[in-house]
């Protein structure tokens, strides 16, 4: 971590309202990840609000979908029509969901102070950090990985600068088998599985590299 | 939820949707790099893993078991058993799902469409862990009928009579079960209830057995699939399964007997030597072991492996014929040897008969004569050929006393005519397989005197005796005349490396009668450098290998085996094989000729 890093760090830490919090800030075990996906009610970060979250541990090589936390929120606003078919989530849905506050605490509970994974995580993190930072100070102080920048770092070259960062086309090319799409649990196991390919990839095994 | 495992696969398409949904909630996905180890053999397990993409493949005994491929399921055994068998690696960077053992248990107990999948997936590894393939075999295996498997026979006691009695009948027959008949219905008592009996400290002799039976009795009829009683077996946590024909009891099925039937018939036959009651029982496992050794050659086990199996089970057979034969006062004073490459257990195929009996010196048996007569006779039925050198228990040369034994043996030691030394080579690997197995020990030849080097030299001799037919440019040299192209495998390779290593072990007074235990035992005293050591254990290998090809085809053709091979016929790796072999048997021949400084006897 450098020290710009650090300086950040130490500056949420002050900010940090609630002390409750302050695991969040704490050295995270070894080897251990949160692959993460949220489903929104809009595409536009500063009004999306969230429908549905999962949260998948990863562990080692072990994917631990068994273990994830899947919540589903009830929104304050009402849901972009645009946004149904493709997360097929309704109001009638979601009308049992959990308020904002009670979900927030069950969530960062779970993800402690572990790197989070994600596809287009900055997307799931504006959207959280927007009602995280008003109630705790802060937003998530956790590195975040994100799964499509790991595929363009391996795959950029000077001859080829564009990168197919699609999902589909991702996968494809891991040769990763793909899972019925905008089930956020079944996205972030996605994005788990780039990432433990990827990141336990050894480069001179791939002639494509 | 949606799930991405797919439940439209076997087994997991039988499983209902409560079933499904519970089953997917814990399932985790886990990734394997190309060349990671998933999990070494002997290691715990708790998972039963289902590829998604990539590919495993199992390793045990230095060789690879099988792959599992997109959807296969693996290890459904390790998941049973909680260890693993065998090492998993990682062909390629492989993904799979992981779905815990508790769960998948607790599945095959409630639903027995799945369980069966897994008890029909157990039989397929152990078809494997005989190393052999997955083919239509293990299917006719599981489609084989109960009466296929070996049935013990079914013992009966009457309710009144005493616990001591139905022990005492589970003792005289090796049985694990007596039936019980009941005034109403008939009952089992096993070996666990008898565990029971004697830890309730009730007396023995005058309980009676009625009311300990268990009742009513599990059955299944004669008719039926092995794979039927498996599942009985499984859903009932039951040992055994009383076999009926038409209603009628007609014997026992063992859990154990079952499982080996699906795995390795080698046990059946086993079985049968050992609770065989007559010479006619004795048949059937004779026959019972060429089927064996054409069916393990065929799904390519190790012919080194079907050598110490087959001679394992064919000392057991001629043991008990000979324990059959001869009354327990002569087992006590007598011992029965097997000679030559039956003695070193390198015998895959039948070959002549030689064996021999020493008596302990005094010792007289009015029948001995006639008990020896017909062990050879019985021999002969069940297909050894004589001996042409007569080493045979019905010639008074190869049935004596052990004192006339050993003036005999001197006698040859200081003639060692080619004959005599040829009597002491066979004498060499001798191997005791019934009766007093200490009569042998001052009668072996490691024990004798006189095995001096000029002795010694003579002795290796023979090694000679045939050219290894290999030319100096490593062309194989065909024997000419009527064998034209066409190459003794046993006197041009087999015999000089067995008789260079068993003169190597007399010298070092190496007990051992094996080949390839005198090739270790050799290495272990440094009479045998560690590179030549590996050659030679190859080497035999594969000629071995090559002379059992060659007679099983001979067999499957109608014809004797021999150990003339076709060098035409064989593969062009084969015959690169037979050539790297040859040589190896030059560089060994040429060692014992320096060694023993034959070259002064020329």
């Amino acid at each position: 971590m450098n020290l710009l890093n650090r300086l950040s760090r130490w500056r949420a830490r002050r900010a940090l309202r609630d002390p409750a919090y302050a695991f969040l800030f704490a050295r995270p075990p070894a080897n251990e990840w949160i692959s993460i996906d949220c489903e929104t009610s809009s595409l536009d970060p500063q009004q999306a609000e969230i429908l549905s979250i999962a949260a998948v541990p990863v562990r080692a090589n072990r994917i631990y979908r068994s273990e994830a936390l899947r919540l589903m929120l009830k929104p304050e606003g009402s849901i972009a029509p645009g946004s149904i078919p493709i997360h097929q989530l309704r109001a009638q849905d979601v009308a049992n969901g959990l308020s904002v506050d009670q979900a927030l605490p069950l969530l960062l509970d779970f993800i402690g102070a572990r790197p989070l994974l994600g596809y287009y995580l900055e997307f799931d993190l504006a959207v959280l950090n927007r009602q995280i930072q008003p109630r705790l100070g802060i937003h998530l102080p956790n590195p975040a990985i994100e799964v499509s920048g790991l595929y363009y770092d391996r795959k950029v070259t000077a001859y080829r600068p564009e990168v197919d960062l699609r999902l589909s086309s991702i996968l494809q090319d891991l040769d990763l088998p793909d899972l019925p799409r905008h089930d956020p649990l079944n996205d972030a196991v996605l994005a788990a599985m780039i990432f433990l390919k990827l990141s336990r990839m050894n480069p001179d095994q791939d002639s494509e590299f | 939820m949606t799930t991405p495992f797919d439940f439209n696969h076997a087994p997991f398409d039988c499983l209902s949707p409560a079933e499904r949904q519970r089953l997917g909630e814990c399932v985790d996905v886990a990734y394997f790099p190309k060349n990671v180890c998933l999990h070494e053999a002997n290691s715990p397990v708790d998972t039963l893993y289902v590829v998604i993409k990539g590919l495993i493949s199992e390793h045990g005994e230095g060789e690879i078991l099988g792959y599992y491929g997109p959807q296969d399921i693996f290890d459904a055994r390790a998941m049973l058993s909680g260890r693993a068998q065998h090492r998993l690696i990682a062909v390629e960077d492989t993904l799979v799902f992981c779905l815990p053992r508790e769960q998948v248990l607790d599945l095959t107990q409630r639903n027995p469409v799945f369980g069966a999948f897994f008890y029909q997936d157990v039989a397929a590894r152990f078809a494997v862990l005989a190393n052999r393939p997955l083919q239509g075999q293990l299917q006719s295996m599981l489609m084989s009928r109960v009466d296929a498997a070996y049935l013990s026979k079914a013992l009966w006691v009457e309710a009144q009579e005493p616990v001591l009695a139905a022990a005492k009948l589970m003792q005289k027959h090796h049985a694990t079960c007596v039936l019980v008949q009941g005034e109403k219905e008939a009952g089992i008592f096993t070996r666990s209830d008898l565990r029971d009996f004697v830890i309730s400290e009730a007396p023995a002799a005058s309980t009676p057995v009625g009311p300990l039976a268990r009742s009513p009795l599990l059955t299944i009829e004669a008719e039926a699939y092995l794979y039927h009683a498996q599942l009985l077996m499984a859903t009932h946590t039951i040992q055994r399964l009383v076999v009926t024909r038409k209603g009628e009891i007609i014997g026992i099925l063992e859990q154990v007997e079952l499982l080996s039937f699906l795995s390795n018939q080698s046990h059946i036959v086993l079985a049968q030597i050992e609770r065989a009651e007559s010479i006619v029982e004795l048949m059937a496992a004779n026959r019972g072991m060429e089927e064996l050794v054409a069916l393990l050659h065929r799904n390519g086990v190790k012919v080194s492996q079907i050598a110490d199996l087959l001679s394992e089970l064919r000392r057991h057979l001629l043991g008990r014929v000979f324990t059959l034969l001869a009354p327990p006062e002569m087992l006590a004073h007598t011992c029965l040897l097997v000679l030559g490459s039956e003695g070193r257990g390198e015998q895959i195929l039948k070959t002549d008969q030689d064996n021999a009996l020493l008596i302990e010196d005094g010792f007289e048996h009015p029948d001995l004569a006639a008990i020896c007569e017909r062990f050879t006779q019985t021999l002969l039925a069940f297909g050894y050929p004589p001996c042409p050198g007569g080493i045979m228990l019905n010639q008074p040369d190869w049935c004596c006393g052990v004192s006339e034994m050993r003036s005999r043996l001197l006698g040859w030691i200081r003639s060692a005519s080619a004959e005599n030394v040829m009597r002491l080579a066979i004498w060499a690997d001798a191997r005791p397989i019934a009766g007093k197995a200490s009569l042998l020990g001052p009668v072996r030849l490691q024990a004798l005197p006189e095995l001096d080097a000029p002795f010694l030299a003579r002795f290796a001799l023979p090694v000679l005796q045939f050219d290894v037919p290999l030319s100096l440019f490593s062309r194989l040299v065909l024997d000419a005349g009527s064998e034209r192209d066409r190459l003794d495998i046993k006197k041009g390779g087999i015999f000089p490396l067995v008789h260079g290593l068993r003169s190597l072990a007399l010298e070092a007074s190496i007990e051992a009668a094996n080949s390839y235990q005198r090739i270790d035992a050799l290495l272990a005293c440094g009479q045998l450098p560690t590179e030549l050591a590996q050659d030679l254990r190859e080497t035999l290998s594969f000629l071995h290998g090559l002379r059992l090809q060659h007679g099983l085809n001979a067999i499957a053709q109608g014809r004797a085996p021999d150990n003339l091979i076709e060098p035409a016929a064989l593969s062009t790796l084969e015959r690169d094989l037979l050539k790297d072999a040859l040589g190896v048997v030059k560089r060994f021949r040429q060692l014992i000729e320096h060694h023993f400084q034959l070259a002064r006897l020329g």
